[in-house]
């Protein structure tokens, strides 16, 4: 199948992510968002290294789940850890800093 | 088909391994009720300091060679941002001994985090390929979202980090998908293969026009941006330095922003004049947007802390002159910046954690009234400190500004350098606001302050003597910046 079909796709989930980032208020809800976007561009990747025939592009994606997990691992640490101060993981709640 | 393993060339590797030992070596340590904590920290200095020692070596040797099948790039440009990272991480070490004190607060982690962001960054600046310059900046990032919300009893400082992680991972979202698309229209993810492929010839070849390679190439825009917090993705930079500890806010200014700005050095100087003159025009708007809102908010904060952010964004903006030239000698001129930039910033931020009282810290403007008097060590170092980021003769701040804005003449960008000389004078009106309350004002309320730690003191001292030296004698640093830009031409 053609390269574009993955590409318009991947380009939609990646869309689907930002919309998501920026209208959503729960900090966890963003996260799996921005994991999103990830995958799209993971999704890319595999496509793009299909059709050219070369390795990079998948080698690529495992780095890409590796660093996504260290992320989350951190990222749902961090949001626990302003949960236990706040009681909320609003980010308009979540607003103390400001100047 | 057999395995070919290539050759690897340890000692090139020399600065690297050193800060992965060393952290290791914390780990370790770390687990021993026995070690003081200060131990940590001396062993993090010690351990940079080698590093640091081995790259000028590198650096004089002359060396400029690929490793790891040209996917890692040990050449002047690599080592001298390498210098830059890890004199800012032995700063921001020295300081951190002090500020940490010899509470009951875990520390391992804390020095542990700090060489592993080094560590990223070094991988950034030595990055040859897409995906190393992806994976140091993760590491880089990862490392600095928790060292952010590193006091977790503090309601801020887990703000911030929360704030930092969801901006953050978004801006490398935004990055990694710039790379997919620029690996699906350039076949490629080696940077010199992706420049080189840009002509042919004297001519532009059709990738320099490909919608999906301009495409790529303005996410990458966006993701650097957010990582060293240009205007308009700058937003959480003011909050992230509020409420991270001060040690944190002063290595998240300074470091990971030099390393943001080696990648983006890296890739786009050599782009920038084989893309669509709009590729330049958006850096030169950014460039200006970014020098004009740092400034302007600057002017209305309260908050030291605050203020020392907006500050940071502007001369984030006057770095992105040298790359809007997109010349050897606006590159030069940016590492130049980067490195001047780092000292002074760390500086002012080491002066913020000197004025502490028993109560905590005191970061309100007006808190400084009266200072040049009571306190007359802590306001000199201030004042200097604020002089060079205003960029004021004889400070290392003047040099760096004047060699950006030659570069940009250079290049026929007479209006940024007209914006830039105008943002100049703008933030001086901010930074020396700072130095008249502390010499002309009484204070409202007596403060006690807490003695000066004397590792504190070092770090500042050598601070202020390297802001003088390069100050007077600029050729010592902009010689070897550019030599570093030569080599890569040739």
């Amino acid at each position: 199948m053609a390269l574009q079909y993955y590409l318009i796709l991947s380009a939609l989930l990646f869309t689907i992510g930002v919309i998501g980032v920026l209208v959503r208020r729960n900090a966890i809800i963003i996260f799996m968002c921005i994991e999103l976007m990830l995958n799209a561009a993971n999704l890319a990747f595999v496509a793009i290294s299909r059709n050219l025939g070369t390795a990079e592009g998948q080698l690529f994606v495992f780095f890409v789940m590796a660093v996504a997990a260290a992320e989350v691992a951190i990222g749902l640490a961090i949001i626990v850890s302003v949960f236990k101060h706040r009681e909320t993981i609003n980010v308009d709640e979540v607003n103390s800093l400001k100047g | 088909m057999p395995l070919e393993i290539p050759d690897i060339n340890w000692s090139l590797l020399m600065p690297q391994l050193v800060i992965v030992s060393t952290l290791l070596i914390v780990l370790v340590f770390d687990m021993f009720d026995a070690i003081s904590k200060k131990t940590l920290g001396w062993m993090t200095i010690v351990g940079a300091g080698i590093a640091l020692w081995s790259s000028i070596d590198l650096l004089q040797a002359g060396t400029d060679q690929t490793q790891f099948n040209e996917m890692f790039r040990i050449d002047s440009y690599s080592l001298f941002f390498n210098i830059i990272f890890l004199v800012s991480t032995i700063l921001v070490a020295l300081v951190s001994i002090s500020y940490l004190g010899s509470g009951d607060k875990k520390q391992g982690p804390y020095y542990l985090l700090i060489l592993l962001a080094t560590l990223g960054m070094m991988l950034m600046a030595a990055g040859n390929e897409l995906i190393i310059v992806f994976l140091g900046l993760e590491l880089m990032s990862l490392s600095l979202y928790v060292l952010a919300s590193y006091f977790r009893e503090s309601p801020a400082s887990s703000e911030a980090g929360m704030k930092y992680l969801l901006l953050g991972a978004f801006a490398s979202a935004f990055f990694l998908y710039g790379i997919a698309l620029v690996y699906g229209a350039a076949g490629t993810t080696n940077i010199p293969e992706i420049i080189s492929k840009l002509s042919v010839g004297d001519q532009l070849s059709l990738l320099s026009e490909s919608p999906l390679f301009l495409a790529g190439i303005f996410l990458l825009i966006v993701g650097f941006g957010f990582k060293v917090a240009i205007v308009p993705f700058h937003q959480w930079a003011p909050d992230v330095y509020e409420g991270a500890p001060t040690t944190i806010a002063a290595f998240i200014s300074a470091g990971p922003k030099a390393a943001g700005f080696a990648a983006f050095l890296t890739i786009f100087v050599d782009a920038l004049p084989k893309l669509p003159t709009q590729a330049t025009g958006v850096i030169v708007l950014l460039a200006m947007l970014t020098m004009t809102v740092g400034n302007v908010i600057a002017i209305a904060q309260t908050n030291i802390k605050r203020m020392l952010a907006y500050s940071s964004i502007a001369h984030a903006g006057y770095v992105m002159i040298g790359l809007a030239a997109a010349n050897p000698d606006g590159k030069s001129s940016a590492m130049l910046y980067l490195f001047i930039y780092c000292v002074m910033n760390i500086g002012a931020f080491g002066v913020v954690i000197m004025a502490r009282t028993a109560d905590g810290e005191n970061l309100m403007i007006s808190d400084y009234a009266g200072l040049g008097f009571r306190k007359p060590l802590l306001a000199m170092f201030m004042t200097l400190m604020l002089l060079s980021l205003a960029g004021f003769p004889p400070t290392a701040g003047f040099v760096g500004k004047l060699y950006v804005f030659k570069s940009a003449v250079e290049a026929r960008h007479y209006w940024l350098v007209i914006f830039g000389a105008i943002n100049t004078a703008i933030s001086a009106f901010y930074y020396l606001r700072v130095v008249v309350t502390m010499y002309m004002r009484e204070p409202e309320e007596e403060l006690e302050f807490k003695p000066y730690p004397p590792t504190l003191v070092i770090g500042l001292v050598l601070a202020a003597i390297g802001i003088l030296l390069i100050g007077i004698l600029p050729s010592l640093l902009l010689d070897q910046a550019q030599s570093a830009v030569q080599s890569a031409l040739l």
